[in-house]
């Protein structure tokens, strides 16, 4: 789950939640939007206060590192930044008691609609392309340049 | 914007729509939004005069298909609506384009809304014709049917309404520019200006919907402002306009499972 040893060289090192490690110009992206004018007034119309950007820098320089030198240090730090920000975006989710989580999907999902209802689809455009999405039917020519006379 | 059956009880599921509209009261379909879309109501009886040739009718069909054509090039193509239909179908709610989204013609003060009875979203061809139009009542809708789908949202419940009205102008509107056209913010108000934003916007959704008092709804959405405005999922992030919010939002979603493949 860590470092594998160094005496076998061709295995490359792993970390634990690598997975969480993204691409990293995303990070370049983030440091930057945070860092623009138009990034600086949102932050400031939304929070009354710009937010910290130093580490989305940090993520960008540390994943350069591990994707160039397979540096594990600096793909633990981003890792351990990823945990605190998936703990940021989750918590008040899951902290929101205003209502009760449900334990399976609502039973009226998928129940079918009234018999009027479903016959006027019938032909309907959403009708041939759900159809087609399903794989029901061959994909089909959608004439929408089309001159429409009244 | 949502809409529900005054009477939901378990034989309505299984009703035509057009016995249960009889049944109720006029003021009660105020109460509940219902009147706001003639057509779920009953079969649409059509009359033709001479003022039908001078007013737009007659173009329903052609108006329709539009509509749906664009709600089509929306699933397909915009990243926010992608994210939203894979949240859903990770949730265990998949959304069936045909099933789930209707175009209708409403009322004129409206633009969209959520059944939660029929579990349809409804987008008022009417209403809305540009394909970023639509994108936004979509999106709007479906976070209705995200907390539908995961928590027990009961719309007859006042704070679960407010919450899920915050929820959805939180992540899908009040970016600056229209904050400044609805009044919330000036130049010597903008700091933390977004909430003020939110609220209003909130507001008069449920207003629009519920036949409560500006207190009453004011009160509910007080009380669960702060839990619901910092409720971020499924899209993660408050998307600012004209940015690439949208496209990240996406990318990240699969961090968290939304997958839609």
């Amino acid at each position: 789950m860590t470092e594998t040893s160094t005496e076998n060289e061709e295995k490359a090192p792993t970390v634990e939640d690598e997975w969480m490690i993204r691409p990293c110009p995303v990070y370049d992206e983030e440091y930057k939007d945070c860092t623009s004018i138009k990034g600086r007034f949102h932050q400031y119309f939304v929070f009354g206060e710009t937010l910290n950007c130093i580490p989305w820098k940090r993520d960008y320089d540390n994943c350069c590192r591990w994707r160039d030198n397979k540096d594990v240090k600096s793909a633990k730090e981003i890792v351990e930044n990823e945990k605190a920000r998936r703990r940021q975006r989750l918590e008040p989710h899951y902290g929101n008691d205003v209502w009760t989580r449900r334990k399976s999907p609502p039973e009226n999902w998928n129940t079918p609609l009234p018999e009027h209802i479903q016959k006027e689809y019938e032909a309907s455009y959403l009708n041939i392309k759900a159809k087609e999405m399903r794989g029901e039917i061959p994909t089909q020519v959608d004439p929408s340049n089309y001159c429409v006379l009244m | 914007m949502t809409f529900i059956d005054p009477s939901s009880s378990a034989e309505q599921l299984e009703d035509d729509k057009l016995k249960s509209s009889r049944r109720s009261s006029s003021s009660e379909d105020r109460q509940w939004g219902y009147d706001l879309y003639p057509q779920r109501r009953k079969k649409s009886t059509e009359t033709h005069g001479i003022t039908s040739l001078l007013d737009t009718k007659g173009q329903e069909n052609i108006s329709k298909i539009k509509c749906e054509r664009t709600i089509y090039k929306c699933i397909k193509q915009s990243p926010i609506i992608k994210l939203m239909m894979g949240a859903l179908k990770s949730s265990g709610c998949p959304v069936d384009i045909r099933r789930h989204i209707s175009c209708e013609e409403c009322a004129p003060t409206v633009s969209g809304g959520y059944d939660p009875i029929l579990n349809q979203v409804v987008i008022c061809q009417n209403s809305v014709h540009k394909i970023g139009h639509i994108q936004s009542v979509l999106l709007h809708e479906m976070i209705h049917m995200f907390d539908y789908c995961r928590h027990d949202l009961n719309f007859k419940n006042l704070d679960h309404l407010a919450c899920t009205e915050i929820r959805a102008a939180n992540l899908a509107h009040c970016s600056f520019l229209s904050a400044w056209t609805q009044g919330d913010v000036s130049v010597f108000n903008i700091k933390q200006a977004h909430g003020d934003c939110v609220k209003s916007k909130a507001l008069s959704s449920i207003l629009a919907t519920r036949d409560v008092s500006t207190t009453e709804a004011i009160d509910a959405i007080e009380r669960v402002f702060p839990k619901c405005y910092s409720d971020l999922e499924p899209i993660g992030r408050r998307i600012r306009r004209n940015s690439d919010d949208m496209f990240k939002a996406y990318t990240e979603g699969y961090y968290y499972g939304y997958d839609s493949s």
